[in-house]
């Protein structure tokens, strides 16, 4: 049997797996992301504050998601989710965390002082100085961060197929256990390609969100 | 979760066990990725790689964007089950950060400093040696910590496709659901990661120092 | 006007500004002129509340700065600075369009008032108004910063040294198109500077600060005739007669009227005392006509003249006055 019969056999259980997966990284990415970036803002505005955060996040990051989620399994099975979906999403918004909030402080303290002091001066309230100077510039870092940690996930939700949360990682499970290899490859592949091409996609979105400002260079003197 | 700390007790010579294999699955990808990658990051630095340059980064950077589930169970569709393969897997997916900070490393070495060194009549290998190297040890180390914590983590998951490792226990108490094994697996396990990060970040905070 | 009463600032310990005063009238342009770290920018940016005082009073046409908001403030006042500060991700014209926006203004008028402001700066519009930053010159960028700073036509402007980040040549050019930009608008002006032929140029009068203090203030011959304290005479160096020459105008002198007989060279009363100087060294007369600019004469002078001024504004060879 060749990749391509079984992919036309599996078509539907492969469309399914890759449903959860995307259900799964897109949930956690959206949460990680409402948490992030607010953080991330939160300590390129108060240095003191950076230093504990970013060693939190690092942690966090450290632990590999497997044992992530052994450590996490009786501590979630006290409320009765030991498995399945809710750890698999909470851990994905953990590992989220470092790469967004990270990138979120990056790309806002690059931004120029005077740029941010001529804003103030020429009498924008704090607010507008944010959404209508800050948050363009720094879209292209934040999108960065945001990429980052969405191939992470897509990694990671494979993984997380161990403890019961679905998507692409099931033929990899399946494949192991009855070692068929074909299954296995075609869980591999279709994880593989599944990153890559959010990668790039988030590559084109980090481009448009790039100000065409900073993209234009010496255009014509 | 009481019966965490007997499990524990009983089985210190498993978790010394599977500690073990651990790191030996993660020793050997790292001793063949750090010369290797070093490698890649010394040739890409060179003048005669300016073209290639661009292309090789983004090649392995997309390869390093494959999870490292996936690239483990393409090594067993390609190579079988074993430690021969979680090695291979492992040392790819530690080459990229190792020749990546190596590269920057070597950049960053002040071109003052590498004429200074042309000017007291040093040979390129003489330079690299003990000029661009040594400067570029702490974004070197900082490649390494990257490479370990990565090969450490997927280490665990080497596990499924029998390279042994700490792995063992998380998988066993996952599909048993038995929480203390799970523990006796994933606690030792976050401790190798936490621990070599912590400790290359030393070594590497040293270099930094040392620099100045 | 805008008058600054007994303002200090603080920073912990550290004085950044000890007890000011200063008042600069309607239509004045007053730069403020000292060494580095003196408390220029620092005072500056009092007015605009981008900085709070610690004690003190500050107020704009009798009215006191703390009785609006910082933002109602700041879009009444023009605000330039020596980094520019233009938003990299908006045109040339969104960003001059800034402040109007923010204030509410339509659209259309916006665009107008812009293409307005390019000319006066010397930006053809249609050239530039569509550019980003990144696609000016050092130059080019500096006086769509002004231009920024314009844009709501406020009667109050607040200048950072805004030509700093320029080479000399493009700095001096830049420096004489100000000048006849601000004969015609006539703003009040406050302007930051720390080189002094700039300020000698600009200024109507000169607050030279020193370590949070001002040490002197007013016009530039003023300062250089007869300073008031050893760090006035010496900030201005050995060569204070040249400065002289080169900031006092013709108009500044007793003119006496012209005597029988038309001399042969004749130069604006506009002029400074070594514009004078060297027409008549170059000329073959001994006399120098002087006309107002519109044709009218308003006298003669001679080598003499220029002299006697020169010993009577430096009196005392300049001592300083305390
Ligand atoms: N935010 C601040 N915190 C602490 N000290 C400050 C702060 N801003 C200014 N200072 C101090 O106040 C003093 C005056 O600074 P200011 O910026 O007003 O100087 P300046 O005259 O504009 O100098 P320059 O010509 O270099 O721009 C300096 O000693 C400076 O270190
Ligand atoms: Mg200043």
């Amino acid at each position: 049997m060749s990749l391509l019969d079984f992919l036309h056999e599996y078509d539907q259980s492969l469309l399914i797996a890759l449903g959860e997966h995307l259900r799964l990284v897109g949930i956690a990415l959206l949460i990680a992301v409402a948490a992030g970036v607010p953080t991330g803002a939160w300590i390129a505005r108060g240095e003191h504050r950076a230093g504990p955060v970013l060693l939190a996040a690092n942690i966090i990051q450290t632990i590999p998601s497997i044992a992530l989620f052994g450590l996490m399994i009786p501590i979630l099975a006290m409320v009765n989710h030991g498995i399945g979906f809710l750890p698999a999403v909470i851990a994905l918004i953990l590992y989220a965390q470092l790469p967004v909030i990270r990138n979120t402080r990056v790309a806002l303290r690059a931004i120029p002082p005077a740029t941010l002091d001529a804003a103030r001066g020429l009498g924008m309230t704090e607010r507008q100085i944010f959404l209508r100077v800050a948050l363009p510039l720094a879209a292209p870092g934040i999108v960065a961060g945001i990429r980052i940690a969405a191939t992470m996930s897509i990694g990671v939700a494979a993984v997380a197929a161990y403890i019961g949360a679905g998507g692409l990682g099931i033929f990899i499970v399946r494949g192991i256990q009855t070692t068929w290899d074909m299954m296995t490859i075609a869980g591999a592949v279709g994880i593989a390609l599944l990153t890559l091409v959010v990668e790039i996609a988030l590559g084109i979105v980090q481009r448009m969100l790039t100000p065409k400002g900073l993209r234009v260079r010496g255009g014509g003197r | 979760m009481n019966e965490l700390f007997p499990f524990f007790a009983d089985h210190l010579k498993d978790i010394g066990l599977r500690l073990g294999e651990h790191v030996r699955t993660v020793g050997v990808a790292l001793l063949l990725a750090i010369p290797l990658g070093m490698g890649i990051g010394i040739a890409l630095s060179r003048g005669w790689a300016r073209r290639i340059r661009g292309p090789v980064f983004y090649l392995l950077g997309l390869g390093q964007t494959i999870p490292s589930l996936a690239l483990l169970a393409l090594a067993v569709g390609l190579l079988g089950i074993g430690v021969v393969p979680a090695v291979i897997a492992l040392l790819l997916y530690s080459i990229l950060p190792i020749a990546r900070n190596c590269y920057t490393g070597i950049q960053s070495v002040p071109d003052a400093a590498v004429d200074a060194a042309r000017g007291l009549g040093m040979t390129q290998l003489q330079i690299l040696r003990s000029v661009q190297l040594p400067l570029a040890g702490a974004y070197i180390i900082a490649g390494i910590r990257t490479a370990t914590v990565v090969a450490i983590s997927a280490g665990a998951l080497a596990s499924l496709i029998g390279a042994g490792g700490l792995g063992d226990f998380i998988f066993a108490g996952i599909s048993l659901y038995r929480p203390e094994e799970m523990l006796a697996g994933a606690i030792p396990t976050a401790l190798l990661a936490l621990g070599a990060d912590f400790g290359l970040s030393l070594l590497e905070k040293r270099l930094e120092r040392w620099r100045r | 006007m805008i008058e600054f009463i007994d303002v200090r600032k603080t920073y912990g310990g550290e004085i950044a500004v000890n007890g000011v005063s200063l008042r600069v009238e309607t239509g004045e342009l007053c730069v403020l002129l000292g060494p580095s770290g003196c408390g220029k920018t620092t005072l500056l940016r009092m007015a605009n509340r981008l900085v709070e005082p610690t004690s003190g009073t500050i107020m704009i046409d009798g009215e006191d700065i703390m009785c609006s908001s910082p933002v109602e403030l700041r879009r009444r006042i023009g605000y330039a600075i020596q980094s520019v500060g233009l938003f990299p991700h908006r045109t040339v014209a969104q960003n001059i369009a800034t402040t109007p926006e923010l204030m509410g203004m339509a659209a259309g008028k916006i665009a107008a008032r812009t293409d307005e402001l390019l000319s006066m700066m010397n930006l053809e519009p249609a050239r530039y108004r569509d550019r980003y930053p990144s696609q000016l010159s050092g130059g080019e960028a500096q006086r769509v910063g002004v231009a920024r700073a314009l844009a709501a036509d406020p009667p109050l402007l607040l200048m950072d040294e805004p030509f700093g980040a320029i080479d000399p040549i493009n700095r001096a050019e830049i420096r004489e198109e100000f000048l006849a930009l601000q004969r015609r608008l006539r703003k009040t002006i406050i302007f930051v500077s720390h080189d002094i032929p700039e300020a000698l140029f600009l200024a109507d009068r000169i607050a030279l600060m020193r370590s949070g203090n001002i040490e002197q203030v007013g016009a530039p011959p003023e300062l250089i005739a007869s300073p008031a304290t050893e760090f006035v005479k010496r900030f201005f160096g050995g060569d204070r007669r040249m400065l002289l020459l080169e900031t006092t105008r013709v108009a500044e002198m007793t003119i006496p009227p012209a005597g029988p007989g038309n001399p042969r060279a004749a130069i604006a009363a506009e002029s400074t005392l070594r514009e004078a100087l060297l027409a008549l060294m170059s000329g073959d007369g001994e006399h120098l006509g002087i006309h107002d600019g519109n044709g009218g004469m308003l006298g003669e002078i001679t080598l003499g003249d220029i002299q006697r001024h020169m010993a009577l504004a430096m009196r005392a060879d300049g001592e300083p006055r305390r």
